[in-house]
């Protein structure tokens, strides 16, 4: 039973983290009232920008921080064409990520097969030795332990604090938070850069382009 | 700086010439792309958009490509301009794919006159099944159409994948993910012998002229005009919504089901997993460079599936991945939201101290 089910939640818990994550950025972003359907596509590219950067120098880190990069720039662009120029959103999200795919299939043929540099692993003394509970608690990147307590802050910070008022009044009423003063577009820029950087922990860290199933992180 | 000021109305001239802009700007983003990538910019994009043209099967494999992008953007146009947002035109289009693709399967001795017209009849009920899915959960859950939708193409295409690699694998097929070859009677007639002309040539066209017909000429189109531009206005006329979005979802998801028959039939003779590089996806650009006008669709899926024909072009010339039709066909969409700024808006260029 335990062989089973451990692996199993143990790779759950990993698989699920770059989900997690994105998801969580949408939700910020739909939570100002504008739907980022570029999920996909920053994922994508900044997975593969991340992969390239860290792959190419040597540096776990230097490449976290190109995908962080590439996932905010791509969705700078969603909010200069959906924002500023007040273009669909539905279709620019879709052309995010057309363009993503195709992006990280391009840049990504060269890098097929490579096992990407690890992030360090998070070793506990003791607790991630406890049969069990211990690998699936304990032992994971430090990614998967970020993603939750991200979690935890989001949905605090959400329900509890001034800016999460804020965002949700610019989503549910744009009219009513403009009148108070509140700058609806800046806000939304904002939304849509953090959605940006929370999407391209899609497959990283791990091999990427391992094959072209695509698995999304929209969540309302 | 500049300043983007409202026209008041929307422009004539920008209708027809933004597409146009859009597509010159995306030539140039190209080149620079293929630029940065160390690759002679003009040549790339010369055997990208122009050499497969060229080539001497070129003006037959266009309009056979262009079909199922005019078929389904056509119809997209159309639930578009009523505000019903049916994104998952490319499950809708695997699913007709699955269902017509079955019978022919179960049924390969059946003459040809039964089994075409049953298949095709099973590629739009599956097709438009899933569109109606959306509808119903639109209509009964409130549950948004883009986003179900989308999910029902994700669940499409996993099932084809599933079926072919499992249950409907061809066992003479040396394992690979394909089902047996369709029987002869199974087939799309063609037009001409020995090609891949087939019926949708002739069928796609027709298609956009009715769905234009409809849409600028019937009752039934006013209502979705008016459903798109003003719902109060047609709930006040009394436009049954509810009802508008099932037609729309259903015509547009059978549509796309007999689309994704024919490629089935016309094109692979067989269903394998790749039978959508992402069509039902790129119909939604179709729609939108053909300025969500049923006619529209006809050149504007013509010069989509040039894309297509173009990635395969450049991968065989130049060795270049096929991903860079993705790239081309992101870009385009992009570059084409942005130009439509101008429809309604102009940009002046004013000065600094002036504000």
């Amino acid at each position: 039973m335990n062989e089973i089910l451990v692996p199993f939640l143990v790779s759950d818990a990993v698989a699920s983290t770059p989900l997690l994550l994105a998801a969580i950025g949408e939700l910020i972003v739909e939570k100002t009232g504008v739907l980022n359907l570029g999920v996909e596509g920053m994922m994508l590219a900044g997975a593969i920008a991340a992969f390239a950067t860290a792959h190419r120098t040597g540096m776990p880190f230097l490449g976290v921080a190109a995908g962080l990069g590439a996932g905010v720039a791509l969705s700078l662009l969603f909010g200069v064409v959906s924002l500023t120029f007040r273009a669909n959103q539905t279709a620019t999200g879709l052309a995010l990520t057309i363009f993503g795919r195709g992006f990280s299939a391009l840049a990504g043929a060269g890098f097929v097969g490579i096992p990407a540099p690890a992030l360090p692993k998070l070793h506990v003394p003791g607790l991630s030795d406890i049969p069990v509970l211990g690998p699936v608690l304990f032992g994971h990147d430090a990614l998967v332990y970020l993603a939750l307590a991200m979690l935890a802050a989001v949905a605090w910070a959400i329900r509890a604090t001034h800016l999460g008022l804020v965002l949700r009044a610019v989503g549910d009423s744009h009219d009513a938070a403009h009148a108070l003063g509140y700058r609806v577009v800046a806000i939304r820029y904002a939304a849509v850069a953090f959605g940006g950087a929370m999407a391209p922990w899609r497959d990283w860290p791990g091999p990427i382009c391992r094959s072209p199933t695509h698995r999304s992180g929209r969540r309302t | 700086m500049f300043k983007i000021e409202p026209r008041g109305h929307e422009s004539k001239v920008w209708r027809y010439a933004s597409p146009l802009l859009a597509l010159a700007l995306t030539g140039v983003t190209a080149g620079l792309i293929f630029a940065l990538m160390g690759r002679p910019p003009l040549l790339t994009v010369y055997t990208f958009l122009i050499a497969p043209l060229l080539q001497q099967d070129g003006f037959e494999a266009l309009p056979v490509k262009a079909v199922p992008l005019i078929m389904m953007g056509t119809r997209l146009s159309l639930a578009y301009r009523a505000n019903i947002w049916n994104i998952g035109a490319d499950g809708q289009f695997i699913m007709g794919a699955i269902c017509g693709g079955g019978v022919a399967l179960a049924f390969p001795e059946a003459p040809a006159w039964l089994l075409f017209p049953a298949m095709a009849a099973a590629g739009a009920i599956g097709g438009g099944a899933c569109g109606g899915l959306a509808a119903w959960l639109r209509i009964g859950f409130n549950a948004n159409e883009i986003l179900t939708s989308l999910m029902i193409a994700y669940i499409s295409q996993y099932l084809l994948i599933y079926l072919v690699t499992g249950p409907w694998r061809d066992p003479m097929g040396f394992g690979f993910p394909q089902t047996a070859l369709f029987s002869d009677n199974a087939l799309a007639p063609r037009l001409i012998a020995d090609t891949n002309v087939h019926l949708g040539i002739v069928l796609a066209p027709l298609l956009a002229l009715a769905t234009w017909f409809v849409l600028e000429k019937s009752l039934l189109g006013f209502q979705f005009r008016v459903l798109g531009q003003a719902p109060r206005a047609a709930r006040f006329a009394g436009f049954g919504e509810n009802r508008l979005i099932w037609i729309a979802m259903l015509i547009s998801g059978g549509t796309a089901g007999l689309a994704g028959l024919l490629e089935a039939t016309g094109t692979l003779g067989q269903l394998t997993t790749t039978l959508s590089p992402g069509y039902g996806f790129t119909a939604i650009i179709v729609a939108f460079l053909g300025r969500l006008n049923p006619l529209g669709a006809v050149p504007a899926g013509l010069l989509l599936a040039l894309s297509f024909l173009g990635g395969d072009a450049a991968q065989i010339n130049l060795g270049l991945s096929n991903a860079i039709t993705g790239i081309f066909q992101g870009i385009l969409l992009f570059n084409l939201l942005g130009c439509d700024l101008l429809l309604l808006n102009r940009i002046r260029w004013a000065a600094r101290a002036a504000s």
